[in-house]
């Protein structure tokens, strides 16, 4: 076989836990199999050799030549794996790039064996691990390689001593079997002792039919399988990616959780962050760190269930009801949800979801804006009067675009999905939605027709040839307080007064006379964060706990679907200080559940979000947003 | 004589396998206070670290935006300024998958200076690719028989055309530049359009263009517009001239790699957009 010839036809080598397959490299594999089974031949003929010694001396000239035969070759066959392995690792760390200190290991090495060469190169590779992995400040073993490492080194240890020590009693004892050396051991008592130990360990003791075996045949075989693993460690795929529920029930578990986090090399994906024993902690776990995550949890005794069937589930269900709605979409009507439109293509749109699902979807108009615009929203509602409601709006700034889009993909959503998704089906039988798609029809327009970057309202400023004001600083919370400028020409301008804006002031009206709005939920781009208030202080706000809980729980529903990451936080940590800005005012006025989405991206495209972005943007959005509406109307108040 | 001459090694190798594993992490005490990762002066800080490596890596097949931050502390120096120690993962700018972690200190300083930024990061992608595809660019680039011009890099819609992908990229490189030397502590700044980009054709090797770049500010929200120069050559340091105007306060000299040109001053009001 040569070398370097890769055996494709050998089968993976299983280990002790059924469902664990061993991935390397094809060579490698083959190498430790014929490794292995040699050692299987050698160690049976050893015992062979052990009883045939007892009598029959005829035979045992044969076998004696047949097993030094076997071991002979074995031992020139671990030698040319060891120079394999050392070129395999000087070739990893892209050729002969080692350290002085390596270099000098090996050197060493090489010359304190100087009569066996192989010897020589197989405690440089030795060598070299150990020191590379001294070196190398992020000393990565997974948890399996430490225990490997341990138990072989232990292992390794007892066997060498033994040897060593066996050897030098059989030679001051000249007693042919090893039964009887540890008793006519008389150099000392921990060699004696150690002796027994060796031999309650199982070890039957070196063959007297080869010659005496050297600590590197047999004391140390299992760290060829050390250094094998060594390299591959990231390759012990075990195909179950999962995704654990961990239900903390202390501090102390949280604590320990939170340390499990830290460690980067497992490389943990936590959609729900250990914070408090209240909330459960959502984890996807890449492959390689399963077992040892799993192992860390049962130490602790920390409960633990797979949650990744219930998330497929939902997964597969949303790719359903998309295709299908989409469908139905291309057949009933032509707008296209992945694209952006103008503010007259959306205001149809609402008309036709209006009528399209009128058991459910019912246009108001709310005020008009400073151009005489209509502002108009959607109501979500199966009857009832004067239910709670959850308050969602899109678009106050006209150029983030990304949220209008989305917001009129919600709204097909929530229309089409009633009856058929359970958990909305049975939050609109208890609560109403208003949706507002484009808050700020003037600046939309504006952006379609002039500057693209618009971000305020079109309201002339008495005295300045500027136009506009930034409407997520004209509310009614800190206003005049700091992150909010003065200067009618500046983007974050906050008006002349609170609500001086009609855009703001409609909206502020609507919920005043509903008088029984629960949660307020805007929409911005970009950034990718979830926060809440405050944003004019920046001290906490009293329901922190279980605002800052929510959000981390609907920013792992975001990200459960394309992997997005979305920061939660306050406004005033997370984003900077605003005053003016619309969650703060919902907040202090009673609306405890008030968040502000910035949707993707992260400054890429910014703004100017490509259109194919929309709909996964809109998907991953709703289903926080779908969180946050669950846990509100599970938490009456 | 084997068992003897190889004992010693083997001990050897053992203790220091042992003691590896047993040693536990030491604790490093500073006078560094942590950042949460998610704050937004850690985000801002990692964001001009990028800025930096950008401008000075010049090659826009190996552009990173920001990933996550893993760990951020702070550290104020008497007469110095801030100090901000960054340990974050960047990806690709254009295809967001990981390309490596990286560890950086960023100073802002208590004069009007740009941040000073210290940054190493490892890369997982191929350098000899990036190296081909950055050569494949400048190629194509050189062999343009007419220059290359164009507007609104992405349109409103969010879409660039193939074509001028490289020089939007070449655009974030020459950016980052101006938005290093421009961010503090409290400002930060993205690339949001390449308003127009002008080829000037050179007689040597160099690739020029002329662009009007928008920067998105924060906090303030404000859209500036920078003119830029940018010179280019594959493994060559970037040569960025610039000045910026803001939209609505009229005429802001920036201060650029040379002074801005004495020569006519671009002056873009915000009504003419």
């Amino acid at each position: 076989m040569s070398l370097l010839e890769p055996v494709f036809d050998l089968q993976p080598i299983t280990f002790d836990h059924p469902g664990d397959e061993l991935q390397m490299e094809p060579f490698a594999m083959s190498v430790l199999q014929v490794w292995l089974k040699m050692m299987r031949k050698e160690t049976f003929l050893s015992q062979e050799g052990y009883f045939v010694r007892r009598g029959r001396l005829a035979s045992l000239s044969k076998e004696k030549s047949l097993a030094a035969e076997l071991s002979s070759s074995k031992f020139l066959f671990t030698q040319g794996f060891f120079l394999l392995l050392l070129y395999n690792l000087l070739l990893r760390e892209s050729c002969c790039n080692l350290n002085l200190l390596e270099a000098l290991a090996g050197w060493i090495c090489l010359n304190v064996s100087v009569e066996n060469i192989f010897l020589g190169v197989k405690w440089a590779s030795y060598l070299l691990v150990a020191l590379k992995a001294l070196i190398n400040a992020e000393l990565n073993f997974t948890s399996n390689m430490k225990l490997i490492l341990i138990f072989s080194a232990l292992f390794g240890a007892s066997l060498c001593l033994e040897t060593f020590v066996g050897y030098s009693c059989r030679f001051a004892e000249l007693s042919p079997s090893f039964s009887t050396a540890c008793s006519g051991c008389q150099q000392s008592s921990w060699a004696r002792s150690f002796c027994h130990f060796v031999k309650a360990l199982g070890w039957r003791g070196p063959p007297e039919v080869f010659s005496p075996p050297s600590c590197s045949e047999h004391g140390m075989e299992l760290f060829p399988l050390v250094i094998i693993i060594y390299p591959y460690q990231e390759e012990f795929v075990i195909f179950l990616h999962q995704v654990l529920r961990i239900k903390t029930r202390n501090e102390e578990e949280v604590q320990k959780l939170q340390l499990l986090e830290s460690l980067e090399h497992l490389e943990l994906d936590f959609w729900i962050n250990p914070s408090t024993p209240a909330l459960p902690v959502d984890v996807r776990i890449p492959a390689n760190s399963v077992q040892a995550v799993k192992a860390f949890l049962e130490s602790h005794g920390i409960a633990y269930s797979i949650l990744i069937e219930d998330l497929q589930v939902v997964l597969d269900k949303e790719k359903q009801d998309m295709a299908y709605s989409q469908q139905r979409d291309r057949s009933s009507n032509s707008f296209n949800y992945g694209t952006y439109h103008s503010l007259d293509s959306i205001y149809a749109e609402l008309d036709h979801l209006a009528s399209e699902y009128s058991n459910i979807v019912s246009k108001l108009q709310i005020g008009e804006s400073y151009e005489k615009r209509p502002l108009y929203v959607l109501k979500f509602s199966t009857g009832g009067s004067n239910r709670p409601a959850i308050w969602i709006d899109a678009g106050i700034h006209s150029r983030e675009w990304v949220t209008q889009a989305s917001a009129i993909w919600i709204a097909k959503k929530i229309a089409s999905d009633y009856g058929k998704d359970p958990s909305l089906t049975s939050l609109l039988n208890k609560m109403d939605v208003f949706l507002l798609t484009v808050s700020n029809p003037d600046g939309y327009v504006f952006t379609h027709t002039t500057n693209r970057m618009w971000r305020k309202t079109r309201s002339k400023n008495q005295g300045s040839r500027c136009v506009g004001v930034d409407p997520n600083r004209n509310w009614d919370a800190g206003f005049g307080g700091p992150g909010a400028s003065n200067n009618p020409c500046s983007d974050s301008y906050r008006g002349p007064s609170a609500n001086s804006e009609v855009e703001v002031k409609s909206v502020v009206n609507f919920i005043k006379n509903h008088g029984n709005i629960r949660a307020f939920l805007t929409l911005h781009s970009y950034s990718q964060l979830l926060m809440y208030p405050y944003g004019y202080k920046c001290t906490e706000p009293a329901d922190y706990a279980e605002l800052d809980a929510l959000g981390r729980a609907a920013a792992g529903s975001i990200q459960s679907l394309y992997g997005t990451t979305f920061t939660v936080g306050s406004i005033c940590t997370t984003i900077y200080q605003a005053s003016g800005g619309s969650i703060d005012w919902s907040y202090d006025y009673g609306i405890k559940y008030s968040f502000a989405f910035e949707l993707r991206d992260t400054g890429r495209y910014g703004f100017l979000l490509p259109a194919s972005q929309i709909i996964p943007t809109a998907e991953e959005t709703w289903l926080g947003l779908k969180k946050i509406m669950e846990h509100v109307r599970d938490n009456p108040y | 004589m084997q068992a003897l001459s190889t004992a010693p090694p083997a001990a050897f190798l053992l203790v220091l396998l042992l003691s590896a594993l047993l040693m536990p992490a030491a604790a490093a005490p500073g006078a560094k206070r942590e950042l949460n990762p998610s704050s937004r002066l850690a985000a801002g800080a990692a964001r001009v670290a990028l800025h930096y490596l950008n401008f000075q890596t010049a090659s826009p097949g190996a552009l990173r935006a920001l990933g996550q931050i893993r760990k951020a502390t702070v550290k104020s120096i008497p007469e110095s300024g801030h100090k901000y120690y960054l340990q974050f993962t960047t990806e690709d700018y254009k295809s967001r998958e990981n390309v490596g972690s990286c560890l950086a200190t960023v100073l802002y300083p208590k004069t009007k200076s740009p941040p000073a930024v210290n940054i190493k990061c490892t890369y997982t992608k191929d350098q000899k690719q990036i190296q081909e595809e950055d050569n494949g660019v400048y190629q194509k680039i050189r062999h343009q028989t007419k220059p290359i011009i164009g507007n609104n890099i992405p349109d409103s819609y969010g879409n660039i055309e193939p074509a001028l992908e490289p020089v939007w990229a070449l655009a974030v490189a020459g950016s980052s530049y101006i938005m290093w030397e421009k961010s503090t502590e409290n400002l930060g700044y993205f690339m949001a359009q390449v308003k127009s980009v002008k080829q000037w054709i050179r007689k040597d090797d160099f690739i020029e263009f002329d662009y009007t770049v928008l920067l998105h500010e924060i906090p303030t929200q404000e859209i500036i517009s920078c003119h830029m120069r940018l010179t280019w050559l594959p493994g060559r340091p970037l040569k960025v001239k610039y000045f910026c105007a803001s939209e609505n306060q009229g005429l802001e000299y920036g201060s650029g790699m040379e002074s801005g040109s004495a020569a006519g001053i671009l002056h873009e009001r915000g009504a003419n957009f």
